[in-house]
């Protein structure tokens, strides 16, 4: 299997203070991965050492298989970390040709990035004037301008506004299902994680603590909740797998691939279903299963 | 790779209109118009003096030697200050990445070694532009002068500097200046701060240059003692080579000039801040630019 990412045994302290410790992780090409962490869990870190901007106290990482700092490889991914910030004398047109020339990008296509992040309007306006979710649409625009094999987002829609983060979840899916950009993706907006979000990795204090697909993680405790009639039929189906909510309602702990069964079965059972939704299996639910004491802390 | 980082250097710091006034602009439109003032001046006096009936207006009417305006333009006495305007250039250049925090943009573009030569390079421009616009200015400002007091005009004095002895001081004047730039560089780096990057090497540059002329009385004794022991200071080499290009006449009493050695250690002042400058900046964590 080829990763875009993995790092072996990272740490990286600031003094006294450990970023990172030991951390190993690998994140496979393809799709959309999460990166979730409390302030303060090294993800910011590990995206700086990853692109060369800092060096790791020990371990090591490797990007598209080539080592850290690796030039050629740096050049085949895109990055946005942080709140981005740009020369405020340029425009946002120079800012992308100064960042092309920089790359050896020969004929960029800024026009056409400025127009796919929706700046085509102020592209001559100076980015002195941008907004935040401007100036993260223009960081965008920078990480995309050499078609990258991999984009690293750190917090992608900061400053956004609604519209504007659809549009860059919608982005983001396309540029991961369309284009086949491996997107490293980190946020604190667990509800957007999961919404976007093939597999995840959850770092506290410097360390991996979980990880793997969202459903796989999510379904743990998610549960189908049923309005239907007669109840005491459905929780025979069930069986222990079964909890009554009221008069009218059940409970019923199930994954999503034992839910057209159950139906098929309730249906051939004469049960009458008005209502069928999920519930829990969100993701801030894991999260805070492993952060917890960072949380109440 | 060098050539990629050299021209999006110079997109950015041609797009800096500000930097670009005060650094390379505003000195040469200074003198300028202290030419103008200087000419005004004179007039003045030579109107006052018409109506008095004074007779000695020919030492008000001083004659105007163009090649002499550009070499003290890009050599004289004055020209500290000059230094100090072009590295607003030189600190927007070097440092501005920490001020900006742009460096994440740009480490992953380009190798750390080539972003810098890159910034040095576009120095290396700014400053043969701000030299030249200064010698024009010095022209210019002669010519307004001679134009208000009524003062002959000519190209060059007929023992004074020719066309290359300017070309030389130039070059020299840009080495000099190229020196400064490459400690601008490793102050930059080291502080992270635009305003160490301006200043450090500015005062270590008047400090040299009162170390040196406390020391030496003219250009007397070059490279005898005492001031063989310094012959690695910057100043004192650019003082020296500018000494050799100096014609005869204007040097005075002046002695043969060492130049071969003044200008290998101004080279070598040069490469060795710029290999430290850029030793250090490969080392560097850019955790907060």
């Amino acid at each position: 299997m080829s990763f875009a990412l993995e790092a072996t045994g990272v740490s990286k302290a600031y003094g006294t203070v450990k970023a990172l410790d030991g951390l190993t992780l690998e994140i496979p090409r393809g799709g959309i991965f999460g990166i979730l962490g409390p302030n303060g869990a090294g993800k910011s870190t590990l995206f700086r050492i990853v692109l060369g901007l800092v060096r790791p106290t020990l371990g090591e990482t490797r990007l598209l298989g080539a080592p850290a700092g690796d030039i050629g490889a740096l050049r085949r991914i895109g990055a946005v970390i942080e709140t981005p910030r740009f020369l405020p004398w340029l425009t946002a047109r120079d800012t992308l040709k100064m960042l092309a020339l920089e790359s050896g990008e020969r004929s960029p296509d800024i026009d056409g990035w400025l127009a796919r992040v929706g700046l085509t309007e102020a592209a001559d306006r100076k980015v002195n004037g941008y907004s935040v979710g401007m100036k993260q649409r223009l960081a965008l625009a920078a990480a995309l301008l050499t078609k990258p094999e991999v984009l690293i987002l750190d917090e992608p829609t900061s400053g956004m506004d609604p519209a504007g983060i659809l549009e860059m979840r919608a982005l983001m899916r396309e540029l991961a299902d369309r284009d086949g950009v491996t997107i490293i993706l980190a946020s604190h907006q667990l509800d957007e994680v999961q919404r976007v979000c093939d597999a995840v990795a959850i770092l506290d204090r410097g360390k991996l603590v979980a990880g793997g697909r969202v459903d796989a993680l999510t379904g743990i405790n998610e549960r189908l909740r049923l309005l239907a009639t007669p109840v005491a039929k459905v929780l025979e189906i069930l069986g222990a797998k079964g909890a009554a909510d009221g008069e009218h309602a059940v409970f019923a702990a199930i994954t999503r691939a034992e839910a057209p069964a159950l139906i098929k079965a309730l249906t051939l059972a004469d049960v009458e279903i008005t209502e069928a939704r999920w519930f829990g299996g969100d993701l801030e639910k894991v999260f805070l299963s492993h952060t917890g004491e960072t949380h109440a802390g | 790779m060098l050539a990629d980082a050299f021209a999006a250097e110079r997109l950015r710091f041609f797009k800096a209109r500000g930097t670009l006034f005060w650094s390379l602009c505003f000195v040469p439109i200074i003198s300028v118009m202290l030419g103008l003032l200087q000419g005004f001046t004179l007039r003045m006096v030579n109107v006052k003096a018409s109506s008095q009936g004074t007779r000695d207006l020919d030492l008000i009417r001083t004659p105007v030697a163009f090649l002499e305006q550009a070499v003290d333009a890009v050599s004289g006495s004055n020209f500290f200050i000059m230094q100090l305007f072009f590295l607003i250039a030189g600190s927007a250049i070097l440092a501005g990445d920490y001020r900006w925090e742009t460096w994440r943009f740009l480490t992953p573009r380009n190798t750390r070694t080539n972003l810098l030569l890159a910034k040095l390079a576009t120095f290396g421009v700014a400053t043969v532009i701000g030299l030249a616009l200064l010698a024009v200015g010095g022209m210019l400002a002669g010519l307004v002068s001679a134009g208000l007091t009524g003062g002959p005009v000519t190209w060059a004095k007929p023992e004074g500097y020719t066309l290359t002895q300017f070309a030389g001081i130039f070059a020299i004047a840009w080495l000099e200046m190229m020196a400064l730039g490459a400690l601008a560089a490793v102050i930059a780096v080291a502080t992270r701060a635009g305003l160490a990057a301006l200043l450090v090497p500015v005062g270590v540059w008047i400090f040299q240059g009162f170390f040196v002329s406390l020391v030496s009385k003219g250009f007397e004794s070059q490279l005898r003692p005492p001031l063989q022991y310094m012959a690695g200071l910057p100043v004192l080499d650019a003082d020296l080579l500018k000494a050799a290009l100096t014609p005869a006449a204007e040097l005075g009493t002046a002695g043969p000039v060492n130049w071969p050695v003044a200008l290998v250690a101004l080279i070598g002042w040069i490469v060795v801040l710029t290999a430290l400058a850029v030793w250090l900046f490969k080392r560097q964590d850019l955790t907060r630019e």
